[in-house]
């Protein structure tokens, strides 16, 4: 009787095996890597109705942070600046640039801005931004090197896990005052110490409880 | 507060240790006359739903909604769902243009302004998110609010995002504006003028309110000959008219001695807030000056003779000679002829009579006797002699009570309005202005106001939905929120306040004072300028800090005394035969009121005249003659009957103003527990009567009206009485009202609107599916409530202690998952002594928690989500039943039953003592619930605020999460308050005060029941209430170790009474 099965079927369960550890092992990578905040949301760059460059205003022009962002050490959001806070300036500087028709139309009809949020947590979660800049933690922890970006993007991923990060080790994150926003501010060596003798001074306790972020 | 008496002081020196006394075994405590009185079929659905994890129907899908379609719905989303995945939503942010002063995004502001309500008015401090406003507090500034607030002010917020109001100003059926109605009066008005108005014609709803008050007297100028009727379906005529032109305003801390007759100073009374406020500082058993104590004599089950230590039940036709029986008890004055004989009072009250009258007398200028709004004027007049001679009535503030002239009041007056449906009848009135109000649909059935309204060629009404009569006028237009328009009014101790709009007109609305702006003066005017205009004593700072604070200090307008129009006064005298002699009367007493308001009622008082006599002989309760071919149809139609009548405003939705909101709509009924309904109320002996038992429908019929209701069997009513609510029965109001209940206003005669001695009741076919929170949620009648005299606390301070619970080895599942010793953390204490069940705290956590409503099938199937409930256990016999309210939160256990069956850690501890519900991780697998013993967690079935309309939605606290389908929800402490106040102590570099962070329960409680604070600081207030020798927790025996305790009820029962 002539054989069913070719001689390589011998290998098929062998295939199978390795196959099936494999495509287990790919998926567990996959959903790990791609289905997570660092992949998903880390780097949205989405097109602002204006193409405005903090490079531009924040960094070579050394607008501070706190001229636009003026609520951030008081409120919760750090409020993106009205349409009159640009006109302070583009009354007088660039006042024909086409590239800011739509401020302008916005100013004189009244029809807000329509920015995009590139920074978006759940609805459930609340981050409040004055007392962690009140803490000590600076902008750029979160928001990357803002000087830096023509266009604005996420560069945390701003998943849970991530903030656990920091609220469990905070000394790894608290800067000077003077330090705060300064967005190329980079860890010195001593950091630890610094971090630790700030946690002391400041009497900080980040809650790691649901009910800190979540109400 | 006051300081805590010792208690050790009065213990008589004993070898045993106080201990836990052993609850009286006859005293048992049930929810529902159905457990009580047991019939097997309700008996065997109690033991279904004790035996279920949940209770029956409870995991039924509503109708609409079968398991079939649910399932294909569920497949339908699912492959939705991953579509819907692969694409990042896009979100914006829309910053200001122009940004306004002052506003901060993320920071809510908070602005005092004023709701009025009806002839009163509570001055509130409203929470504004980004210039919506979202949350009503009470004004600690303001005498009739100390901070608190009621439920009804609660629920305001959800009447100015009502979807159903009237939008836009309408001519007909045609869309109009307010220019155009504008040019329509200008017309009108020159040809009126010429008559003098004698041909106009005003409605008003009841106001307090200066602005108002004078542009009512500029209308009066301009039309000497009009015609002005205030009607008020909850009117205080015979009140008034009884006091001497005054209305009692009661400081009841100054009280000792407090008989209630048919007065539901609690709740339904005007200034309800200070009522319990003052009531529950005299409460307090530890109070040193001793304890305040209540009598209620009522023809009606009322949250106030719930409240009270000794509660008579009495027909409603006999409440009048208990008083005229306590007034020659007492050797007060016969009164007057209107008042019946005393010993037509039925014996077994006739006995309690010379005991009250005894206490009352003992208790000297702290006696007082309250009278409500129903009993006629000779009743009240008897109340005033008697406080009078007790010298209880003096100048307000220092006397328990004072008669206040009403200023700037409209009093409503059921004879004008009879007087004006006539002269609408009989072609009289050219143009009628219904100026608030829904007389088609609340006017007394006698006087058929739609039929007249019909006559009249030219209608104008100013209200927030188009309603019954709106809708049956030429003109309607929509009436602003008092949160959208400019206003002011007066408190019932006469203080004024200003109403401040803290937002637009969302619908464009027109509000009274520039209608009526416009009415007086042919032109129209902004109404902050009509209300700057009355305040111009106010200069520009003094106008400032009066905003501020919500209460004027300075430059407020004097009192003007009560409004009456000229036209009807001249009208009235030159009609010779027939004259309103009530209206006369009164005004004769406003002259005297206005010419010396402060002095007492002895003064304002006239002698009775015939025509008073007269009235009075009219209005007597249940003695009074009704209309004679009403009575004969009545007799025609069944031989049976003689039933007493009583109709009351519903504690929710009043006379139908708050109809169409959901809110209090779902706010269980005080007393009966019932949601989304009214009812016949009745005793159980007279169901027995009359064969009925609850959900049966029936047909009450009184003045030749009839209105078919649902039988519910609520213990503590008088026999042979039958209760109904005003205010449900809607037609075309909105999609909230409209088919719920059965509008029970035709059953009033404009001669007796509380009711009548001749009531009948049929019973008809069908049943009725009456929604009920009382059975739901089944404790099994341990020791919940524990309650004592204050001779036996006296005796045994810690007679609600169980010594057990100490002893209690703490055996965890675990090891304590957090440590306890750090502060702060967190605790609650509830003094059931003070609660009186007025559910306010319900309706304050549901506007700040974003709880959701589920509708009247939903509440039948124990799926209600509220997250606080306030429970009512009756106990003793059920013709005479004693009842105690317990509010129910989430007890916070640190050992909790909860935490220790969650699959998937959905609901774990903080470090603050918080049992915290994580909503994203809940899978709804609904073991926490079953787990808890206090059944305090509620599930969402469904998604209850996928439907919410796009106005309604202002209505959210941006700070609390919404929840979806499928998870469970409960109390949080208020955790969103928490951190509000924590992270706003940080920015400020302090620590957090005790006191500071309020939950919303605890702040708007108008007899500051509910204290939270912190546990690990001896000093906080909650620590001194948890510190009292009747503090106990429920349940200690499970060994939960709830963070929530309560302090044991006390009562203040006259030693004499056996």
């Amino acid at each position: 009787m002539a054989q069913v099965f070719p001689k390589w079927a011998n290998r098929v369960p062998l295939i199978l095996g390795v196959g099936a550890v494999g495509f287990a092992l790919f998926a567990t990578f996959g959903i790990w890597y791609w289905f997570s905040p660092s992949f998903t949301d880390a780097g949205y760059r989405p097109e602002q109705p204006v193409p405005f460059s903090h490079k531009l205003h924040a960094g070579d022009l050394q607008v501070s942070c706190l001229y636009c962002h003026g609520n951030v050490e008081r409120a919760a959001v750090a409020s993106v600046p009205p349409t009159q806070l640009c006109m302070n300036c583009h009354t007088l500087v660039a006042r024909d640039k086409a590239s800011l028709e739509p401020i302008r139309s916005s100013a004189s009809s009244g029809q807000p801005m329509m920015w995009v949020r590139v920074h978006q947590l759940p609805d459930y979660a609340y981050f409040p931004h004055a007392p962690h800049l009140r803490a000590g933690v600076g902008c750029s922890s979160c928001h990357g090197n803002v000087k830096a970006m023509e266009r604005i993007q996420q560069v945390q991923p701003l998943s849970m896990s991530w903030c656990l990060d920091c609220h469990r080790n905070p000394k790894h994150y608290l800067r000077a005052p003077e330090e705060l926003l300064d967005t190329s501010w980079e860890a010195p060596k001593d950091q630890d110490v610094r971090g630790a003798k700030f946690l002391a001074e400041r009497h900080l306790s980040p809650p790691i409880d649901c009910t800190g972020c979540h109400r | 507060m006051t300081e805590p008496i010792d208690l050790t002081a009065t213990d008589p020196p004993s070898a045993e240790p106080p201990g836990y006394a052993e609850p009286p075994k006859d005293k048992a405590y049930w929810r529902s006359v159905e457990r009580l009185l047991a019939s097997p079929a309700v008996q065997e659905e109690l033991q279904r739903e004790r035996e279920s994890e949940f209770a029956a129907g409870a995991l039924e899908a509503p109708d609409e909604l079968s398991r079939r379609s649910v399932l294909q719905l569920l497949g339908a989303s699912f492959g939705l769902a991953g579509l819907a995945a692969c694409r990042r939503p896009v979100e914006h942010i829309v910053p200001y243009v122009h940004p306004p002063e002052d506003i901060i995004p993320g920071i809510p502001q908070r602005y005092a302004t004023t709701l009025p309500h009806g002839t009163e008015a509570l001055g509130v401090v409203v929470e504004s998110h980004e210039g919506r406003p979202t949350k009503v507090e009470g004004n600690p500034k303001h005498p009739a609010s100390h901070g608190a607030a009621s439920a009804w002010a609660q629920a305001e917020i959800l009447n100015l995002y009502d979807p159903d109001r009237a939008d836009r100003v309408k001519n007909g059926e045609e869309a109009s504006d307010w220019d155009a109605f504008g040019k329509w009066w200008a017309e009108r008005a020159t040809a009126l003028a010429a008559g003098g108005g004698a041909k106009l014609a005003v409605v008003a709803a009841p106001f307090a309110s200066p602005t108002l008050a004078r542009l009512a007297r500029e209308l009066f100028a301009r039309y000497p000959q009009a015609r002005w009727v205030a009607w008020d379906p909850l009117s205080e005529e015979t009140q008034i008219g009884g006091s001497g032109a005054a209305r009692p305003v009661y400081q009841l801390d100054r009280a000792k001695v407090v008989v209630a007759v048919d007065c539901d100073l609690l709740l339904t009374e005007t200034n309800a807030v200070h009522n319990n406020w003052t009531f529950a500082e005299a409460r307090r058993p530890e109070r040193a000056e001793g304890m305040l104590r209540l009598y209620a004599v009522e023809g009606a089950l009322s949250l106030t003779g719930a409240n009270a230590d000794h509660r008579l039940a009495l027909q409603p036709r006999h409440v009048a000679a208990f008083v005229a029986a306590l007034a020659k008890e007492l050797g007060v004055s016969a009164p007057g002829p209107g008042l019946p004989e005393p010993h037509t009072l039925p014996a077994p009250v006739a006995a309690r009579v010379s005991a009250i009258a005894r206490d009352l007398r003992a208790a000297g200028a702290a006696g007082v006797v309250a009278v409500g709004r129903r009993q006629p004027a000779a009743v009240h007049q008897a109340a005033a002699n008697i406080n009078r001679a007790l010298g209880s009535a003096g100048a307000a503030g220092a006397a328990p009570v004072a008669y206040h002239a009403l200023d700037d009041v409209a009093t409503s007056s059921a004879d004008q309005l009879r007087e004006l449906v006539a002269a609408m009848s009989a072609g009289q009135v050219d143009t009628l202005v219904v100026l608030g109000g829904n007389p088609v649909y609340d006017a007394p059935g006698d006087l058929d106001f739609a039929t007249a309204l019909a006559k009249v060629p030219n209608t104008v009404c100013l209200s927030a939905h188009r309603h019954e009569t709106g809708s049956a006028c030429h003109w309607h237009l929509p009436e602003a929120h008092p949160l959208e328009a400019w206003g002011d009014a007066r408190a019932v101790d006469g203080t004024a306040s200003v109403i401040q709009p803290l937002v637009a007109p969302l619908l464009n609305g027109i509000s009274r004072v520039e209608l009526l702006g416009l009415l007086a003066s042919g032109t129209a005017q902004p109404g902050h300028d009509l209300v700057r205009a009355t305040w111009s004593g106010a200069d520009d700072l003094a106008w400032r800090r009066i905003l501020h604070d919500g209460v004027a200090t300075a430059g407020a307008p004097a009192p003007g005394g009560p409004i009456s129009s000229g036209g009807a006064a001249t009208r009235a005298a030159a009609a010779a035969q027939n004259p309103p002699a009530a209206a006369s009367a009164q005004a004769a007493g406003n002259e005297a009121a206005a010419a010396n308001p402060e002095a007492p009622p002895a003064a304002a008082t006239p002698a009775p005249s015939a025509e008073e006599n007269a009235a009075v002989t009219t209005q007597g309760v249940g003695g009074g003659p009704v209309a004679a071919e009403h009575a004969e149809e009545a007799k025609a139609e069944a031989p049976a009957g003689g039933l007493d009548l009583v109709i009351l405003p519903s504690p929710n939705v009043w006379a139908g103003e708050s109809a169409n909101n959901a809110w209090v709509q779902e706010l269980p009924h005080p007393l009966s527990k019932l949601v989304w309904d009214n009812a016949a109320y009745m005793a159980p002996a007279t169901a027995e009567e009359l064969d009925v038992e609850t959900g049966d429908r029936v047909l009450v019929v009184a003045n030749g009206h009839r209105v078919a209701l649902p039988v519910v069997i609520l213990p503590g009513t008088p026999d042979r009485t039958v209760v109904v609510e005003l205010g449900y029965g809607r037609q075309g109001l909105g999609r909230v009202a409209d088919g719920v209940g059965g509008n029970v206003a035709p059953l009033r005669s404009s001669k007796d609107l509380w009711g009548s001695s001749s009531c009948e009741v049929h019973k008809t076919w069908g049943a009725h599916q009456l929604a009920m929170t009382q059975a739901h949620h089944e404790v099994e009648g341990r020791p919940l409530v524990r309650e004592a005299s204050l001779a036996e606390y006296r005796e045994n301070p810690k007679f609600a202690h169980e010594p057990d619970a100490d002893e209690l080895e703490a055996i965890p599942l675990w090891s304590d998952p957090v440590s306890w010793d750090k502060g702060p953390q967190w605790t609650m204490a509830i003094d059931l002594s003070s609660c009186t069940g007025c559910n306010a705290c319900i309706v304050a956590c549901q506007a700040e928690n974003n709880v959701p409503v589920v509708g009247r099938e939903m509440v039948s199937r124990a799926r209600e989500m509220h997250w606080l409930r306030v429970d009512r256990y009756f106990s003793g016999e059920p013709d005479a039943p004693e009842i105690v309210f317990q509010p129910v939160p989430c007890m916070h256990c640190e050992n909790a039953p909860c935490e220790q069956v969650c699959p998937v850690a959905a609901t774990v501890h903080d470090h603050n003592g918080l049992n915290a519900m994580v909503y994203n991780r809940c899978i709804g697998t609904r073991y926490c619930s079953n787990n808890c013993p206090y059944k305090v967690r509620r599930f969402n079935f469904f998604n209850y605020t996928k439907d919410t309309p796009e106005l309604m939605k202002l209505a959210m606290n941006p700070d609390v999460t919404v929840r979806s389908r499928g998870v469970m929800e409960k109390c949080t402490y208020c955790v969103q308050r928490q951190v509000e106040v924590r992270q706003a102590a940080k920015l400020a570099g302090r620590p957090v005060a005790d006191g500071e962070i309020q939950t919303a329960c605890q702040q708007t409680c108008p007899t500051q029941a509910i204290v939270f604070g912190d546990k690990t600081d001896a000093q906080s207030r909650v620590m001194a209430r948890k510190s009292l020798p009747r503090d106990y927790v429920l349940l200690g025996e499970l060994n939960n170790r709830p963070r929530t305790s309560y302090q044991a009820k006390v009562r203040n029962p006259n030693p004499e009474w056996t």
